[in-house]
């Protein structure tokens, strides 16, 4: 019974215990200190390498019309689409098609003829009146017509007319008959013509319609305006008769029947776009011809003929390089080395290199390259070495430099071309070399550009840029860019920084864990490379090319700072704890580099300190 | 075997052998009191090497004689042990610019039950000793208010252990026994109290170090208990 009684005393006392509830926290203690302050990491991005490049001009080496809009002429717009020169005195100063091509008052004109059916008794544009040639194609809708007007114009006013003869405008899609070299690449190279193309009609094109009358200056509302036609062509514009001398036809097309578009830009606009857009509804001409008895056009005997948009085939391709308007005359040797089918090369060529690190051993050195195969050669040149933007010295005919610390940061390397003609070089770099001797590419490429030679179907660019990162030959350049964060802080007499997502150091560079005092420049403590994530805690100096656990990827994903100090005063000289980068030789100056950068907190938060 | 298959088989073991005591008095209830230290992999008891933690335990049985040696039917283990932070990442707190670290730990309430055997080998007239198979399952109640939820680890458990029991009178006696509750598929993480997002990842070192031991699926714990028999059919102790 005894035994019983027990039993359930102690089963009582078992379910009090069982219903206790009393959790436990405790707080963590290190070295006497149970908090820590935090000194997070963020990304800084100052300081980085970086340079520029600067060409005083290009060579001509030879030019490729292969190349789209090789000679540089096409445009969105349609041909001389301007502001009524000189300050809009009849139109204001909404651009509109003016035929002469340029901003500055013109009084007469006369347009290049360098196409078959040849110009009969060229006519002269002239004056009508607003200060200059009057050779104007309004597009519908301007508003130097009037706001809410819906009607194209069409307005030439011109002298050399033959007394008492009729003339009669339009817009006409010719096609080329070529004949030898395309005319207007001739021109362009060589400012003459061999034999000259014809402007033909194509197959099944020839559908004359429109307005033979006397012109007139009408809106849509009236019935002498001209109205468009679908497929006509060419579509006429109206007619006037030898008046004193001189003609003045000064026609309207009403836009609101369907035909055409209220203004340019559209497929449907009279006048096309100056590239390859245009489509066998547009028209490439505006022509003036003398006009039979019955006011037709009599197309052997064109007086004036503008073209307004690029040229076609017979089977209705836009041909390249035919932009308008018809070139006047050939474009220089410099000019061709800059257009886009121009290949040339710099005659000299100025790279300038800012923050460079002092190195202990190797020297940087500038190679010329082949982007993506192994065809590289160090350059010889003048290499002027810079405290800023500031020259110190300089010296000539040099393959390699290095910079000195708190003397020079950077050097301008001027390189004459001339004896690195014979490749076309598409990049040059800047490399870090065992010594100035060396003469074959190293792998650190750390600065470069891949504008040196121009090549057919690129821009000429006469300066620029350098960019930073690892160029590898140009087979897959990589650029740097700062990224990643850390967490952490003083525990203790340790300093610990939990460091996630850094870039890969360039080729030859190596990240830095840095103490920094951001008042005083004299302190300053180099903690050393990153480590591995703990429990490894291994140099990840090699973290530029290694390509084994934990680096397999683009980035460091995961990486550790770690500091030991006898006492936690020991952290009481600094503000800051950073991540700067510097070339895997550094000489062991601070790196002006930076990549990670606390925010400042004295002492890094250590309690104790002055 | 499911939790609900063995609460029924243990309910007709035991139904058929409160029906058979009451007329042969072959049916022994046996409450028990002791302690029992969990597995040192378990969270459950600490890293500490030797006895490490030991928590108090109570159990119940109620076992049916089928042969005058051999007893059989349900059993009913419970304790409320803390975890032990020795086995988790410290809980990095980020407060107005500062980093603490924190040691938590909670109370759970572990739940044994499941059917077992016992063979006695008499070796005196009131002194016997006896080994002890089971199989069952296991119940880990988790404080509510720190896992903001009502959360239970269930697993399957075995039993073996050997005893000594004395008999006091016809109907009563004493036993000592020692008892091994195995549990099968045990993970001991599903104890941390900590969310993952609060979990010490800046200052690994600080950690404590048995965040790195093994975790066996199948784990001991060792319970000693004292316990009180009696068959109630024969009118109890009175």
């Amino acid at each position: 019974m005894r035994l019983t009684r027990a039993s359930r005393l102690a089963a009582v006392v078992a379910l009090a215990g069982a219903c206790a509830h009393n959790d436990v926290v405790d707080v963590i203690t290190r070295d006497g200190s149970n908090t820590i302050v935090a000194i997070n990491l963020a990304p800084a991005a100052a300081g980085l390498p970086n340079g520029t490049r600067a060409v005083n001009r290009f060579i001509l080496s030879s030019f490729d019309t292969s190349a789209y809009d090789a000679f540089g002429r096409a445009s969105a717009n349609p041909a001389t689409f301007v502001r009524e020169p000189p300050n809009g005195p009849c139109y204001g100063t909404t651009p509109l098609i003016y035929e002469p091509g340029t901003a500055a008052a013109v009084a007469t004109y006369v347009p290049p003829n360098r196409y078959l059916p040849a110009i009969v008794t060229p006519v002269t544009i002239q004056d009508a009146g607003c200060g200059t040639a009057t050779a104007y194609i309004v597009p519908g809708g301007h508003p130097g017509n009037g706001t809410g007007n819906t009607f194209w114009e069409f307005w030439h006013d011109f002298t050399g007319a033959v007394a008492s003869t009729r003339y009669i405008t339009g817009l006409v899609r010719y096609a080329v008959q070529a004949r030898g070299a395309f005319d207007q690449s001739e021109i362009l190279q060589t400012g003459t013509v061999t034999t000259p193309d014809s402007l033909v009609f194509m197959a099944g094109d020839f559908n004359p319609a429109g307005r033979k009358a006397r012109d007139a200056f009408v809106a849509c509302g009236s019935a002498s305006i001209a109205q468009p036609v679908a497929g006509a062509n060419p579509m006429l514009l109206g007619s006037d008769t030898t008046r004193s001398g001189s003609v003045d036809i000064d026609m309207t097309a009403c836009d609101t029947n369907g035909v055409w578009f209220n203004g340019v830009g559209s497929p449907a606009s009279p006048v096309p776009s100056n590239d390859l857009s245009m489509n066998t509804k547009q028209y490439n001409f505006f022509v003036i011809w003398v006009a039979k008895a019955d006011s037709t056009p009599d197309y052997t005997k064109p007086v004036y003929r503008q073209q307004i948009g690029p040229l076609l085939t017979t089977t209705g391709q836009v041909i390249n390089n035919s932009f308008a308007p018809v070139p006047a005359a050939a474009l220089t040797s410099t000019q061709l080395a800059t257009r886009p089918g121009g290949v040339s090369r710099p005659d000299t060529m100025r790279l300038t290199f800012n923050v460079l690190e002092p190195l202990s051993t190797g020297a940087y050195q500038v190679f010329l390259l082949r982007s993506g195969t192994d065809t590289a050669q160090v350059v010889t040149g003048r290499v002027i070495r810079l405290n800023g933007a500031t020259a110190v010295d300089t010296a000539n005919g040099v393959t390699g430099f290095n910079t000195v610390a708190g003397v020079t940061t950077g050097a301008t390397v001027v390189i004459d071309m001339a004896p690195y003609a014979a490749i076309n070089w598409s990049a040059a770099t800047l490399a870090i070399g065992a010594s100035s001797g060396n003469t074959t590419l190293p792998a650190s490429q750390p600065i470069w550009t891949t504008s040196v030679f121009k090549f057919a179907g690129q821009s000429a660019s006469l300066s620029g840029s350098l960019a930073f990162g690892s160029f590898n030959k140009g087979t897959s350049p990589v650029l740097f860019g700062a990224a990643g964060s850390g967490t952490g802080g003083v525990f203790g007499t340790e300093l610990r920084e939990d460091v996630v997502r850094l870039a890969r150091p360039p080729v030859g560079y190596v990240y830095e864990a840095w103490l920094f005092n951001s008042s005083d420049a004299t302190k300053k403590y180099n903690i050393g490379s990153l480590l591995t994530p703990y429990p490894g805690l291994q140099s990840l100096d090699d973290a530029d090319t290694r390509q084994t656990a934990p680096l397999a990827g683009p980035e460091i994903t995961q990486a550790a700072i770690r500091a030991v100090a006898q006492s936690a005063t020991f952290y009481c000289d600094y503000d800051k704890v950073q991540v700067r980068l510097a070339p895997r030789q550094n000489a062991g100056a601070l790196p002006a580099a930076v990549i990670l950068s606390s925010g400042s907190s004295k002492g890094l938060g250590v309690t104790g300190c002055p | 075997m499911s939790k609900l298959g063995i609460t029924l088989a243990a309910g007709l073991v035991l139904g058929a052998a409160t029906g058979a005591a009451q007329s042969t008095a072959r049916f022994r209830i046996t409450p028990s009191f002791g302690v029992i230290r969990f597995d040192r992999t378990s969270a459950l008891s600490s890293t500490t090497s030797g006895i490490s933690k030991l928590w108090a335990s109570a159990g119940l049985s109620a076992l049916y004689q089928f042969r005058p040696n051999l007893h059989a039917g349900f059993y009913l283990e419970t304790s409320r042990p803390s975890t032990s932070p020795d086995y988790f990442p410290y809980a990095l707190i980020q407060t107005a610019g500062k980093y603490q670290l924190f040691a938590i730990t909670q109370r759970v309430v572990v739940l044994s039950y499941g059917l077992s055997a016992e063979v006695g080998v008499p070796v005196l007239p009131k002194f016997a000793p006896y080994v002890r198979l089971g199989l069952g399952r296991h119940s880990v109640y988790e404080d509510v208010q720190q896992e903001n939820s009502v959360k239970t680890v269930n697993g399957m458990e075995f039993v073996a252990g050997a005893g000594l029991r004395y008999t006091v009178g016809n109907n009563v006696g004493v036993q000592l026994e020692a008892v091994d509750f195995l549990w099968k598929d045990w993970n001991r993480d599903v104890l941390n109290p900590t969310q993952p997002a609060y979990q010490n990842t800046v200052f690994p070192e600080d950690n404590p170090t048995g965040i790195t031991w093994s975790k066996p699926s199948l784990i001991h714990n060792m319970r000693l208990a004292l316990g009180f028999t009696f068959t109630p059919a024969s009118g109890g102790t009175r």
